[in-house]
C-alpha cells in the first residue's frame, strides 16, 4: 500500500516490472538520442540503449550492472554512515593513465559513429524526397550507394585525427569523458637525449588542475612511491602536476587477459572459497539465499575483478585467497595462464571509520602502472605490483631491511614486511637517478638538476647527417662524467654525452650569482671547452618561391624556376631587371652578393662559410631565363653542412 | 565515482551521489550534459521484478556492520523510511518526466 496511485498509468501491468522503469528512462532520454532510432521506437528500447551506452559500461549484462551499482551504493551508504573513509582521488592508487593510443582509438570511434549517424540521416532525408529511388538503390546496388553516402561523411575523419595530433585540441561532441579539450599533444623536443627521453616518461595530471588555486593535487603522496618520481618534477607552474614515471615502473598498454584467463582466474578463486554471485544468475529466489547467508556470517566481503562483482567470501577467506593468488602470480602465472600483472588488493575490515571500504579487489586491465618488487617467501620472487595493491602491502626498503619476514611463510602478517624493494633507487626516475650523490644534496637541488640536465646542449642524435630537424643543438667536445651513478652506465647515457667536467672556482667578491658563473681557463676555452654547433635546416621550395615572386613582380604565370645558372644568352635580360626599384630585398637579381662559390647547379658548396646577406642558392626561370638568387637571412654566420634534394 | 572502461579502453564515468535527504542519485554525463537519475529507477530497470525490499537489503542490510550498528527496530524504521523515500522519488521523477 506504499505505492502512489498517481503512478498507475506508468506502471501498467506490474508495479515493479523492469519494463516500466526502462520505459520511464527511455521517455526521459528520447530527445537525446533522437537521430539514433527510427521514428516510433518504443521507450523501452531507448531505455535499454541508454543503459547499455552509459551505465556501468565495463560490463555487458544488466544483472552485472545491477551488482556494480548496488556495490557502489553500498560503499556510498557505508561512507555516509561514517563507517569507511573517503577515497582520495588525487592518490595514484585510484587512478589510471590515459594512454595516447587509447585516446586516439576512442576519438576515431566517436568520429566514425558521428559520420555513420550523419550518413544515416542523409539517407533518411533523401528517402523523404524520393522514397522509391532510394529503395531501389538500396535494393539493387547497396554497396555502391552506401559507399558513396558514407564516404561523403567519413573522409574528414583523417583530417580530424591529424588536427588532434598537430594541435592537441580535442573537438568532440561527447567530450570523451575527459576533463580537458586542449593540450593533448606536446612536441617531443630533441634538445638533447635527456629531454627527448623524458617526454616519453612524463605523466600530466590534467590541464584542469593547472588552474586550480589549491595545492592539494600537487602534493607528493606516499601512494605514488615507486611509480612516480618525487624528484623529477619541474619547479614552478606544473610542479607536482607533471611528473615522471620511475625507472622501473611501466604501464600495461594492452589488456592481456583473455576470456580463458578470466575463467581460469574465476575457477581458482572459487576453489579457494569464494561464494559466486548468485544474485546475478537466478533472480529473486537466490537473493533470499544470499540474505540468509548474510545472517549466518556477518562479515563477508566482496570480491571484484576489474570492477565486476564476482562474489563474496568471509574476511579470513578473502585474506587466504589474496595470499594464494599472490603466490600463484609470482610463481606460476604463465603455467596457469594467469595474468602476471594481476593487481591483488585485499582491504581488511578496518577497526575504525578511517579505514577504506573493505573487500578484495583484483585488476587485470590495461592503462595501469606496475612495478617490480621482491616477494619474500620461502624463496624470493619478482612480483609486479600496482599502486592500489601497494597500499595494502608492507614493503621493506631493501632486502636487508626486512625485520623477520624472510623465512616467514605467512604473507598476510600485518607487522612483518612481505615484500622488499629490488633497489632503493627504484623510487627515482631515470633522470633523477643520474645525479651523483643525490642523497647528499638538499632535495630541491636534485629537482633543479633534472631540469638543467634537460636544458643542456648535448648529443640529441647520432645520425645528424641524415636528419632534417628544423633546429638541432650539438656539443662538440663532450666528456664522460668523472663521477657517475650506476644507472648512468647501465642506461648507456655515455653514448649521448653532454656537458664537460669542470672545476668550479669561487668567484670574485663583486661577481654574479655563483650558480651562473664560472672562471674558465683561456687555454681550456681554446681547446674547445663548451664548444657547440646549431644545425639549421633551410628548405627552398622553388614552386613556392616562384609563387611569391609572381605576386610581387607579375611575371608570366606559367614560368617555373629551376636550380642552376641561367644560359649565358639571357644575362642581358637579367641586367635590365637589376635596376628594378620594386624588387624584394631578399631576392637580388644578379646584383651585389657574390655567387662565385655557388656551383653550376645553383647550390652552395659543402663547407662554405656563409654570412648574413650572402647568397645561398641560385635559380632561373625556365622561359624568361631570369636569374633569381636566394640569400642567407639568418643573422648568424653559418657553414653549409649538407645539401639534399627532396622530391 | 566510477570510471568504467569498455574493452577498447574508452570510458564513461558514472558518479553516485548521496543526497542530504538520504536518497541516492546517479550522475551521468550525456553529450556534456549532466543528468541526475534516481538510482532506484536504474536498479529496477536493470533487474526485472526486483522488489523494494530486496534492493534495500542489498544496499543497506547486506553489510554486516550496518546491522550491528543499527538495532533491529532502527533497521525497520530505516526500511520504512527508505520505502517512502523511494515512493517520493519515483513519483516526483515520473511527474517530472511527464
Amino acid at each position: 500500500m506504499l505505492r502512489d496511485h498517481a503512478m498507475a498509468p506508468y506502471f501498467e501491468e506490474n508495479d515493479h516490472s523492469s519494463k516500466s522503469a526502462i520505459s520511464i528512462l527511455g521517455s526521459m532520454f528520447l530527445n537525446f538520442f533522437f537521430g539514433y532510432f527510427p521514428e516510433g521506437t518504443d521507450n523501452a528500447t531507448v531505455g535499454q540503449f541508454f543503459i547499455r551506452r552509459f551505465i556501468a559500461v565495463h560490463v555487458d549484462d544488466f544483472l552485472s550492472k545491477h551488482d556494480v551499482l548496488v556495490l557502489m551504493a553500498r560503499k556510498l551508504c557505508c561512507f555516509a554512515r561514517n563507517e569507511c573513509c573517503e577515497d582520495n582521488i588525487d592518490s595514484l592508487g585510484y587512478q589510471e593513465l590515459l594512454l595516447p593510443g587509447h585516446l586516439l582509438s576512442a576519438f576515431v570511434t566517436e568520429k566514425l559513429g558521428e559520420s555513420l549517424t550523419q550518413a544515416a540521416s542523409h539517407v533518411q532525408r533523401e528517402a523523404r524526397i524520393d522514397f522509391d529511388d532510394i529503395a531501389s538503390k538500396l535494393r539493387y546496388e547497396p554497396l555502391a550507394y552506401c559507399g558513396k553516402t558514407i564516404g561523403r561523411y567519413s573522409g574528414i575523419i583523417c583530417d580530424k585525427v591529424s588536427s588532434l595530433l598537430a594541435s592537441g585540441n580535442l573537438v568532440s561532441s561527447s567530450g570523451l569523458d575527459l576533463q580537458q579539450t586542449t593540450g593533448f599533444a606536446i612536441v617531443a623536443e630533441r634538445l638533447n637525449k635527456w629531454r627527448y627521453f623524458s617526454h616519453f616518461r612524463s605523466v600530466h595530471r590534467g590541464q584542469f588542475f593547472t588552474t586550480m588555486k589549491t595545492t592539494a593535487v600537487r602534493k607528493l603522496l606516499p601512494e605514488a612511491w615507486g611509480f612516480l618520481c618525487p624528484v623529477h618534477t619541474p619547479d614552478g607552474g606544473p610542479c607536482g602536476l607533471l611528473s615522471h614515471l620511475t625507472a622501473r615502473a611501466h604501464i600495461i598498454c594492452s589488456r592481456s587477459n583473455t576470456i580463458h584467463a578470466h575463467s581460469r582466474l574465476l575457477d581458482i578463486i572459487v576453489s579457494l572459497g569464494m561464494a559466486p554471485n548468485h544474485t546475478s544468475s537466478c533472480g529473486i529466489d537466490c537473493t533470499f539465499l544470499v540474505l540468509s547467508r548474510q545472517r549466518i556470517c556477518d562479515s563477508t566481503l566482496n570480491i571484484c575483478l576489474d570492477g565486476v562483482l564476482l562474489g563474496s567470501a568471509p574476511c579470513l577467506v578473502c585474506a587466504k585467497i589474496s595470499d594464494a593468488l599472490r603466490r600463484l602470480k609470482a610463481n606460476s602465472a604463465f603455467r596457469l595462464g594467469l595474468d602476471p600483472t594481476l593487481e591483488i588488493a585485499f582491504i581488511d575490515q578496518g577497526p575504525t571509520n578511517s579505514s577504506p571500504f573493505p573487500g578484495l579487489y583484483l585488476f587485470s586491465q590495461a592503462a595501469r602502472c606496475v612495478r617490480p618488487v621482491i616477494q619474500c617467501g620461502t624463496e624470493s620472487k619478482i612480483e609486479l605490483i600496482g599502486p592500489f595493491e601497494q597500499m595494502t602491502l608492507q614493503i621493506a626498503c631493501n632486502f636487508r631491511g626486512l625485520k623477520s619476514g624472510v623465512g616467514d611463510t605467512s604473507l598476510s602478517g600485518a607487522s612483518a614486511e612481505t615484500h622488499a624493494e629490488i633497489d632503493p633507487s627504484n623510487m627515482l626516475s631515470v633522470l633523477a637517478s643520474l645525479t651523483p650523490f643525490s642523497d647528499f644534496n638538499q632535495s630541491p637541488r636534485n629537482m633543479y638538476q633534472c631540469q638543467m640536465g634537460k636544458q643542456t646542449m648535448g648529443t640529441p642524435a647520432h645520425a645528424m647527417i641524415h636528419r632534417c630537424d628544423s633546429k638541432m643543438y650539438r656539443i662538440l667536445t663532450p666528456q664522460a662524467p668523472l663521477v657517475c651513478t650506476h644507472d648512468y652506465t647501465t642506461s648507456n647515457f655515455n653514448l649521448y654525452a653532454q656537458g664537460t667536467n669542470s672545476v668550479v672556482a669561487v668567484i670574485s667578491y663583486t661577481g654574479y650569482d655563483m650558480e651562473d658563473a664560472m672562471i674558465i681557463n683561456k687555454s681550456a676555452y681554446q681547446r674547445g671547452f663548451g664548444h657547440g654547433v646549431v644545425y639549421k635546416n633551410i628548405i627552398v621550395d622553388l614552386d613556392l618561391e616562384a609563387d611569391r615572386r609572381r605576386d610581387q613582380s607579375q611575371s608570366e604565370p606559367a614560368d617555373f624556376l629551376l636550380f642552376g645558372s641561367p644560359p649565358p644568352i639571357s644575362t642581358q635580360k637579367s641586367d635590365q631587371n637589376a635596376g628594378d626599384p620594386h624588387r624584394d630585398s631578399s631576392y637580388h637579381v644578379d646584383s651585389s652578393p657574390a655567387t662565385s662559390y655557388i656551383g653550376e647547379d645553383g647550390l652552395p658548396e659543402i663547407g662554405q662559410k656563409i654570412c648574413h646577406g650572402d647568397s645561398l642558392w641560385c635559380a632561373f626561370y625556365e622561359l624568361s631565363c631570369k636569374k633569381v638568387i636566394g640569400v642567407h637571412k639568418d643573422a648568424e654566420t653559418a657553414y653549409v653542412d649538407a645539401v639534399r634534394f627532396i622530391g | 565515482m566510477m570510471r568504467c572502461a569498455r574493452p577498447d579502453q574508452s570510458t564513461c564515468t558514472i558518479t553516485l551521489h548521496y543526497l542530504s535527504n538520504g536518497t541516492l542519485r546517479l550522475r551521468v554525463s550525456i553529450r556534456k550534459q549532466e543528468m541526475m537519475i534516481p538510482l532506484c529507477i536504474i536498479l529496477k530497470a536493470l533487474q526485472p521484478g526486483i522488489s523494494d525490499r530486496v534492493v534495500y537489503a542489498q544496499i543497506i542490510g547486506d553489510s554486516g556492520g550496518a546491522i550491528n550498528a543499527l538495532g533491529a527496530p532502527q533497521v525497520e524504521r530505516a526500511c520504512l523510511r527508505f520505502h517512502t523515500r523511494f515512493q517520493n522519488v519515483i513519483s516526483s521523477f515520473v511527474r517530472h518526466a511527464a
